[in-house]
């Protein structure tokens, strides 16, 4: 039953106008609403002796609107929701990475070479800041050849010459907390190392080129974490003269892409490597492919997904699975 | 030719010299010489133009996000007229064009996406009639008129098309490969190709033999 209802969602969606975008607008005030569903299967093939299936199943990952406003040139501001992760949310299921309410913002443009921003949507920003009331620092810079770079993967202009892009950037934060205080729980994330009672400084570096519907992206970072506590699980229980007060974390992937106009289809190759902890031996290496038929360009697609491990950080992050599979389709109106 | 203009998104070629007239993204109307510096500049007319025709002593500028038509006088570069022309598609896929087709006696304005639409308007600017424009290319940029026809640019696909002036059927097309190509205009025999990203403008001879 739920599999002919799923079936009859992606009937109508891949027969669907895709030019639903809505605008509406006096002259100086125009506001846009936008937003974008996508669902999919997902197949999961489990090492030997394992028997949990329950990654087996459809999903719907996006349910989003997102209502963005101009008035004249002095404010812009949005309001973003998925209500997938909202409804998951409701049922007591909260996602720190991926929470309902995406964003949420005011940008005042009414001085010459400054954006004046307030108000995110994301989770780790509501409330209070954590008790080491400590910020993070971010910078940016980022140049392209030989103009400005379109920040999409795939090459869907088939641009007459070579295009690249290159950035790099680097974060510092000190987020030791004062005695007695502990981080939220969430706030370690996957793997326990997106914020830790401790320091953590972050460089990265990103390429982007295109050609004639051929594209590549290659995005590497590299973290040093500075845990306060000399016990931290990040230690992996080594002795101080082994570890020497801190971890390296980091990764790359490197992906391909190709656009076929004719055939309306894109085909991606995909590596990631990555080293969670260079305390525990062994790396995280996967490989992946897919495949997106566009029905109506960008906005109307069917894809197909698949993920291979070559290699795993098996003491960091266990994984019960060798292959995915995954099979979905993606509307957009905007 | 270098353009020295931030995001410059259309031009029209002033006939009987080398110089043209040019918007921009951020709302300015300039006037640019043959070496692509700016002449005089009119700033902040509007939000987001995209389209630009000159018809006499008169420009008429075409803003994306606010839907307005703007008439400007040539002499000073002064808005003397507004008007909203409604349009509930994408913000920014909005008209991208305006061009006068004699021959139906009508403006066109052109919406830039998802879907095109060719949306005709009388010499007192109501709309009389909408087209839908399912040409195999995926957005309009620009247009011009020239030798009794409608000339359209696509920057998505990087082509540039000749239309009849009564059906809009395409009777030829042309591949440029220019990056971005937002702005055209025909001029003594050559087609101007204007280049947002590269802030460039390409000239090429005129094909198709229609000079």
């Amino acid at each position: 039953m739920r599999i002919e209802r799923s079936l009859i969602i992606v009937a109508l969606l891949i027969g669907a106008e895709a030019s639903a975008q809505v605008t509406l607008g006096n002259g100086d005030h125009v506001l846009e609403i936008t937003g974008g569903v996508s669902m999919y299967y997902n197949q999961r093939f489990l090492k030997e002796g394992e028997t949990n299936k329950r990654k087996d199943r459809f999903n719907l990952r996006d349910a989003q609107l997102q209502f963005e406003g101009r008035y004249k040139n002095s404010f812009n501001y949005e309001l973003q929701f998925d209500m997938a992760d909202l409804a998951q949310a409701s049922a007591g299921i909260i996602d720190p990475e991926n929470p309902g309410l995406m964003d949420a913002n005011v940008t005042y443009k009414g001085i010459p070479y400054l954006d004046i921003y307030t108000g995110l949507g994301e989770t780790s920003l509501r409330g209070d800041n954590d008790p080491s009331g400590q910020l993070e620092y971010i910078g940016r810079i980022e140049a392209s050849w030989p103009s400005r770079f379109r920040k999409v993967d795939i090459d869907d202009r088939r641009v007459p010459v070579p295009m690249v892009a290159v950035g790099v950037n680097a974060r510092y934060t000190d987020k030791a907390q004062p005695p007695g205080a502990f981080l939220p729980s969430f706030s370690a994330g996957e793997y326990n190392i997106k914020v830790i009672d401790g320091k953590k400084t972050t460089v990265g570096g990103d390429i982007a080129a295109m050609y004639k519907g051929f594209s590549v992206q290659v995005e590497g970072h590299m973290m040093r974490l500075e845990p306060s506590a000399a016990n931290s699980a990040l230690f992996q229980q080594l002795s101080r003269d082994q570890h020497e007060g801190y971890v390296m974390a980091g990764g790359y992937y490197a992906q391909a892409n190709w656009w076929n106009k004719k055939l309306r289809t894109i085909l991606s190759v995909r590596y990631e490597e990555l080293n969670l902890n260079d305390l525990a031996t062994g790396l995280s290496q996967r490989l992946g492919g897919a495949i997106a038929y566009q029905v109506r360009g960008n906005d109307v697609m069917i894809k197909a997904q698949w993920w291979h491990i070559l290699e795993e950080e098996a003491t960091v992050d266990p994984l019960r699975w060798t292959e995915q599979a995954r099979v979905g389709v993606q509307y957009l109106f905007r | 030719m270098n353009v020295h203009l931030p995001e410059p998104s259309d031009i029209a070629a002033i006939p009987g010299t080398d110089r043209f007239y040019c918007v921009s993204d951020n709302g300015h109307v300039m006037e640019i010489g043959a070496d692509g510096r700016v002449i005089r500049e009119a700033r902040n007319i509007a939000y987001d133009l995209e389209g630009i025709l000159l018809q006499g002593d008169t420009l008429f500028v075409v803003d994306e996000r606010s839907r307005n038509i703007i008439w400007l006088t040539t002499a000073d570069l002064k808005p003397v007229r507004r008007l909203t022309i409604p349009y509930h598609g994408g913000r920014n896929r909005g008209y991208e064009a305006i061009v006068w087709n004699p021959v139906k006696q009508r403006y066109l304005l052109i919406t830039e996406r998802d879907p095109v639409r060719i949306i005709e308007l009388d010499a007192q600017m109501r709309v009389v009639n909408e087209v839908p424009f399912d040409a195999g290319v995926r957005d309009i940029s620009s247009a011009v008129w020239h030798d009794g026809q409608l000339w359209l640019l696509s920057d998505m696909d990087m082509q540039v098309l000749r239309c009849d002036p009564m059906s809009y059927a395409i009777t030829a097309r042309w591949s440029v490969p220019v990056i971005n190509p937002e702005g055209m205009a025909i001029s003594n025999g050559k087609l101007h190709v204007l280049s947002d990203d590269r802030q460039r403008l390409y000239t090429y001879e005129l094909p198709g033999h229609a000079h």
